[in-house]
């Protein structure tokens, strides 16, 4: 059950990101404001306060990132962002993409042409030729084969 | 106050938060503000774990939040306990008692 519920709320904050992230905004600004009004009673100015606050609370952005970094849907978001970096960066030398994307190519070609190549030749004339007369033969010690 | 507060006992934060929102609803700042005045100034919780909690806990169902007026006019999310965070805080009770005699047994011992 919480692990669905878990699921929705990531989903809920992933596609409706700026909503969450603007009420995320609100609630922290709005604690942040409280723990200087709360110092500014004692006698502080507002720039003392909300300096004050920030040190003993963490600052804004920074408490964001580690609320937003705990959530399961933040790796989504940063898988992306590799990828997306990745992709760029592909483009910005495309010289070492085409040699990368030639190399994968012929090597993964080169393994899916030999394999039924070889499959027909050497292993599967002699499988059907002799499929029921196939004896599998082993050399055993003769302690060993005592005590199987 | 002669020591400086201190960070909370690693993993007892979500118990005292249940525990603080057993009694009423309540914002985050208020939270925070009765975990210091009850323990005298002896924990002291950072934005930061205070809300990755209370993220944590709404996402298991043991919280529900709304946004509510404050008694100074103005607009804050509102932490309720739900019936499961009620059962949890229970059993977060019991372990933590078990515990706490089990350690204190171990010092006493001589």
């Amino acid at each position: 059950m919480s692990v669905l519920r878990s699921m929705a709320a990531g989903l809920r904050s992933l596609f409706r990101k700026e909503r969450a992230g603007m009420e995320l905004d609100e609630e922290l600004t709005g604690f942040l404001e409280m723990a200087a009004e709360e110092k500014m009673k004692e006698g502080m100015t507002r720039q003392e306060a909300f300096r004050a606050a920030r040190l003993e609370r963490g600052s804004l952005e920074v408490t964001k990132e580690v609320i937003h970094s705990a959530t399961w849907e933040s790796f989504i978001d940063t898988c992306g962002r590799d990828f997306r970096f990745g992709v760029r960066t592909l483009c910005k030398s495309p010289g070492f993409t085409a040699v990368a994307i030639i190399t994968l190519g012929l090597g993964i070609g080169a393994n899916a042409a030999i394999f039924p190549a070889v499959y027909a030749v050497l292993l599967n004339r002699y499988l059907l030729r002799a499929q029921t007369g196939l004896i599998r033969a082993e050399l055993a010690d003769a302690a060993d084969s005592k005590s199987s | 106050m002669t020591t400086t507060p201190r960070d909370l006992v690693h993993g007892t934060l979500d118990m005292l938060i249940l525990k603080t929102l057993a009694l009423q609803p309540m914002h985050g700042y208020g939270i925070t503000m009765r975990l210091e005045q009850v323990s005298n100034g002896v924990f002291r919780v950072n934005a930061g774990s205070l809300f990755v909690a209370l993220q944590r806990l709404e996402r298991a169902g043991l919280i529900k939040s709304e946004w509510k007026a404050t008694e100074n006019s103005r607009r804050a999310k509102y932490y309720t306990l739900t019936q499961r965070g009620r059962k949890r805080l229970d059993n977060e009770e019991k372990e933590w008692e078990r515990q706490v005699s089990a350690i204190a047994r171990i010092l006493e011992a001589s």
